[in-house]
Parts: structure tokens; sequence; C-alpha cells
């Protein structure tokens, strides 16, 4: 099991709901300070009561894709309101099926802004020596099945997370010399509030659940990963895509 | 860009809290690492229109050095 100290503070994006919400109270619970963003101030305020340790768990509303050039500067803004940062997990999202009949530039420029260009300007930020505690520091992308096995609609979806993945790998190179670790979680279907509206939107429920012979992800499944991959018990993981699917074949 | 500028955007490219002085030796800066050489090789291209290898700035000693490989 993982443990950390209050003074190790992680930013975990998209905390209002499923994995990143998941991640957040798991690493606030298992000793950890929190910086929860996401878009929806009340929601972030319902995360607040249901942490049991909430003077270590403080909300920052904030849209990723309204502006992802002024991330890095944001980073910096949180540094100097909480310290130095110790990890960055990135749960903020969207998944949007498309199929390239429907696809168009406009389109594609705002899923890439939300699944492609804010993680990238997040961890410019992260990566700032201001900004991280150096050794032992890590950043932690949940990508996408998607990412290595789409499926038909998931060209810009999957194209998005697919950068993120070999971006992620770039990173991990470039950060390594200061021990920086950086990595990417890939899940497939995790029962969020997200994926259950895109089941319901696509009446894909019971097609879905047969392909996953371990049954479909709870975000449980994720964020214990998400939590260890935070954690100095990984201190030799970086530039790695795990996937979990529930043993999805085809 | 002035020197005050040059001195500003390097501390920038550093990731550095502190201010830099033309003295100062690279390799004395606890910031100074390849990445740091590949960001300022990617800076000097950008606003200097100069192509600086990897062994280039690596020869240089001080920050004034770089200054006066921008020309300033």
């Amino acid at each position: 099991m993982f443990h950390f100290r209050p003074d190790e503070i992680f930013l975990v994006t998209g905390a209002s709901s499923g994995i990143g919400k998941g991640t957040a109270l798991l690493i606030n619970q298992a000793g950890a300070t929190v910086i929860a963003t996401g878009r929806d101030n009340s929601r972030l305020a319902a995360l607040q009561e249901q942490s049991a340790e909430s003077n270590r768990l403080h909300c920052e509303v904030k849209d990723l894709a309204e502006n992802p050039d002024s991330l890095p500067n944001w980073l910096m803004d949180l540094k100097k309101k909480f310290g130095k940062l110790k990890g960055l997990i990135h749960c903020a999202g969207l998944t949007r099926t498309e199929p390239l009949s429907l696809t168009n530039y406009t389109g594609a420029v705002s899923l890439f802004s939300i699944d492609y260009f804010a993680p990238l300007l997040l961890a410019k930020g992260f990566a700032d020596r201001r900004v991280n505690t150096g050794e032992g520091a890590s950043m932690t992308f949940i990508a996408s099945l998607a990412s290595v096995r789409p499926d038909k609609g998931q060209g810009l979806y999957g194209g998005a997370k697919a950068a993120l993945v070999n971006t992620m790998q770039v990173m991990a190179k470039e950060l390594a010399g200061r021990r920086i670790r950086v990595n990417c979680l890939s899940p497939g279907l995790v029962m969020t509030p997200m994926a259950e509206q895109y089941i319901q939107d696509y009446n894909l429920g019971e097609k879905q659940k047969e392909r996953y012979p371990l049954g479909l992800g709870r975000v449980a499944d994720v964020s214990a990963l998400a939590a260890f991959m935070a954690s100095d018990q990984a201190r030799w993981i970086t530039g790695q895509n795990y996937i979990l699917d529930g043993g999805l074949i085809g | 860009m002035t020197r005050a500028e040059f001195l500003n955007e390097l501390k920038d490219i550093l990731q550095r809290d502190d201010s830099l002085e033309p003295e100062m030796v690279l390799k004395d800066l606890e910031e100074w690492d390849s990445l740091s050489i590949m960001a300022l090789a990617g800076f000097f291209d950008q606003h200097f229109s100069k192509i600086l290898h990897f062994t280039d700035i690596e020869s240089f000693i001080t920050v004034e050095d770089l200054m006066i490989a921008a020309g300033i």
C-alpha cells in the first residue's frame, strides 16, 4: 500500500468526477495534499465534503481547454499559493465518437485542445524546476485504450490520446536526468458518468460488456494504479503506457 | 533585445529563481544541464537567427559569453 506525506502536493485534474475524483480522494486519504481542479464549482465542493481529510484537499475551478498557453503560468501561480508540486495526475478529458464522414477541422481542434494540448502545456508548466519538487516528482496522464486500439468512430479521440502517449515518452526521456517520471494509463471502458453517457448515447450496453472478459472497469481499478504511479514505490518506472482493459480481446 | 532582457529570458530558460549576472560561470549553475542547453539552442535560433550546436554552447564559459554570441 502507498503512503504520502502532507508536504507531498499533487495536482489532480478532472477531479470533479470519475477517475479524477476517485484518484484525488484516494491519494488524499493516503496522506497527500491534493489540489483538485475541475470546471464545476459545485461538484468540486461536493468532492471536498466527501474527503475525510478536507484540510488537505484544495479546490481550484479551471477550464483547461480555454487557453492552454496560459497553463504554465497557472501552475506557477499554484506553486506560489500551495508550494512545489510532487506530482501531476491528469485525468481531465473528453470522449467523442465521430466517424470520418462527420470530422471537421474545428471539431478536431476543439477535441485536441482538451485531450492533447491541455496535458501538453500542463506538462510544460509542471516540468519547470521552479514548480516541481525535483527528484521523485512525477506526471501521470490518463490516456485511453483508444491510444493503441481505437474503435470505429475514435479517429480523433484515439489520435489525440496516441499523440499524448507519444509525447509522454519524449517527456520521460527529457526529464529522466532530473529524476522526474512520466507515464500514461490507458483504460478501456470504465464505468464513469462520462462513459455511462457514452454507452447510453450509442446504445452499447450489452455489446460492450460482452467484449470485456473481466467485465467493465471501475474507477477504483484505475485510481489505485494512478496512486501507485505517483508514489515513490514506482521510482523505476517511466515512459510507460499501461493498458487496463479487463482482458479485452478484439 | 537589451542585456537586461537577455538575462531575464535566460533566467526563464534555466527555470531559475535567482537573478543572473554576466560574470557567472555557466557550469557552476545548478540549472545548467543538457535540457537547458537544448532550450538555449532553440532560443538563439528563434530570437537571433543563429544556429548554435550543443558543443558551441558547451564551449561558453560565462553568461557574458552567451551575450557576446547573441551580439548584444
